[in-house]
């Protein structure tokens, strides 16, 4: 039984997958859930003022979106989801999120938006199962 | 194939879409990736210029500059004129006296291109720094919008001296002067009865064809007159900043234009021109006019900021910040290029300072002396730091 899931969502279909899990998962086990957004930085040195500005407006429009996509999918599965929405580097801030909430399972999806980079320099999955500070339980897109 | 002006154009636009998805992954501007990606094309495609590839770049840096004059808040301007123009003048002045005299007394550059050097050395990026205080949130305080009245001071520092340093004095140059007084004046006005009289018929555009017409206008008459085309476009784009920047739809329209189809161009060429085996013979004066920059925006800004009372760690992060530079630094460079006032080698070395001094001086800022909330609340003159908003900040 766990007590208390963190969740990362990034709007990728793995982790739409990851939500839709720990959902499940909260529903079962009677857990508190918590959904963190993990924002991408603004772009660094840009040209233009409005260059950042209008960042700013997309990046704050898709976390909108997304905030209310969990939270759409918690009141259809009569959960309650608290979500927020955390700037920085993903994998190092799902497991801050999972210590400081005192989180005994963190659902992540196996791949996120960052899928082609990951094969590279490592995935935000791999990452997160390296140094979280709890279970970690990474959704697949399809079944294996 | 190699002058089909399809295949070359499709071949540059390859350059900026791969500019574009990197930016995205990397998380660093599309700029700076394209100027990178320039240096390739340059040093290793063996990319050329063109009439028309020249044209687009100079209006994307045309209308980057016009940018830098619209977005600044003039309310901002009015409100901290004084420590704005006080730290503004000697964020200006002692960078470009520094870097003048440096690379005219040290590295032996002749006169002209010393004064490239220092009027590229000059610059504060208003966009570099307005990203990094978005970051902390200080864009939002008085204190951020003083940064950024004060940095709009600092280009116009540059921007004036690149236009005046290299123009040509005769009988002309009235004429471009009194041309551009009349339509300075007449501008916002009729902007503004543009925008607001023609808004219904927006999908024609005949704002944005409006601000085209002027920008092309006087940049026509000013290079008439061997001055840069960047002076008028940032005149023009100052006074038309409180018009502009009501208009959102205009801003972004202008935005998405310039980056899609002319900025590319003016930055994968500003890269084309970076010669790699000048990045390492020049390794040492690059070091060595980087210092200067620095040392030359801290003599300068950090002493006025303790005498309008910034406290001393806000103070060195606004000194830092207004080290940055990119945009204004690579146009003042790539001008001393085409007009054959500095060396291939020369201008290699001011856009790797000028990018240079993007990067080091936003490290250090945000690493070791990022403001606290109380601390980016702070407003010049007051005697205790505030974290009041804008409203209050303003009474």
């Amino acid at each position: 039984m766990y007590h208390r899931i963190v969740v990362g969502f990034d709007g990728s279909d793995s982790s739409r997958r990851a939500l839709q899990e720990a959902v499940r998962l909260g529903k079962l086990c009677g857990a508190d859930l918590l959904a963190t957004l993990v924002e991408e930085h603004l772009p660094k040195y840009p040209s233009a003022m409005s260059e950042t500005t209008e960042e700013r407006e997309a990046i704050d429009a898709y976390f909108l979106t997304l905030r209310q996509e969990a939270e759409q999918l918690a009141r259809e599965q009569q959960v309650t989801l608290n979500v927020s929405v955390v700037a920085g580097n993903a994998p190092k801030l799902l497991c801050d999120v999972a210590k400081e909430t005192r989180a005994d399972l963190l659902v992540i999806g196996a791949s996120g938006r960052s899928g082609l980079w990951a094969g590279m320099l490592g995935s935000t999955a791999d990452k997160v199962v390296d140094h979280a500070p709890c279970s970690v339980l990474v959704v697949r897109k399809w079944p294996p | 194939m190699p002058h089909n002006v399809w295949f070359i154009a499709a071949a540059w636009m390859a350059v900026a879409l791969l500019a574009s998805l990197i930016s995205i992954r990397v998380g660093i501007s599309v700029a700076l990736i394209e100027i990178f990606l320039g240096v390739i094309a340059g040093n290793f495609l063996h990319f050329q210029t063109t009439e028309w590839i020249n044209f687009l770049a100079t209006f994307g840096a045309g209308l980057l500059t016009f940018l830098a004059g619209a977005e600044i808040d003039p309310g901002s301007l009015k409100t901290h004129w004084k420590p704005a123009i006080a730290i503004g003048i000697v964020s200006f002045l002692l960078p470009f006296l520094g870097a003048w005299a440096a690379a005219y007394w040290l590295f032996g550059w002749e006169g002209r291109a010393a004064e490239i050097a220092g009027v590229a050395l000059s610059t504060t990026s208003v966009a570099v720094v307005y990203a990094v205080m978005v970051e902390s949130g200080l864009n939002a305080t008085e204190m951020g919008k003083l940064i950024l009245a004060a940095c709009f001071v600092t280009d116009f520092g540059t921007v004036l001296a690149l236009g005046v340093l290299f123009a040509t004095f005769n009988k002309y140059m009235l004429v471009f002067v009194a041309v551009m007084a009349v339509v300075l004046y007449f501008l916002p006005r009729f902007t503004r009865g543009i925008i607001e009289r023609l808004g219904a018929t927006r999908v024609s555009e005949p704002e944005v064809k409006f601000l085209f017409l002027v920008l092309f206008f006087l940049g026509g008459v000013a290079t008439w007159v061997k001055s840069e085309a960047v002076l008028p476009a940032y005149l023009v784009g100052l006074v038309v900043a409180g018009v502009f920047l009501r208009d959102r739809v205009l801003v972004h329209r202008i935005r998405s234009i310039a980056f899609a189809l002319l900025t590319p161009f003016y930055f994968i060429k500003a890269g084309m021109y970076v010669s790699l085996p000048a990045v390492v013979t020049g390794a040492a004066i690059i070091g060595g006019l980087l210092l200067v920059k620095l040392v030359a925006k801290g003599l300068g800004v950090w002493p006025t900021g303790l005498a309008f009372g910034f406290p001393k760690r806000l103070n060195a992060y606004t000194t830092l910040l207004m080290s940055t530079g990119l945009t204004f630094g690579t146009i003042s460079a790539l001008f001393g290029f085409e007009n054959h006032i500095i060396s291939q080698g020369q201008y290699t070395i001011l856009v790797t300072v000028v990018i240079l001094s993007a990067v080091v001086p936003t490290l250090i800022a945000q690493k070791f002396f990022e403001p606290t909330k109380d601390e980016a609340g702070f407003v010049a003159g007051r005697t205790t730091p505030t974290s009041a908003p804008l409203e209050l900040a303003n009474d």
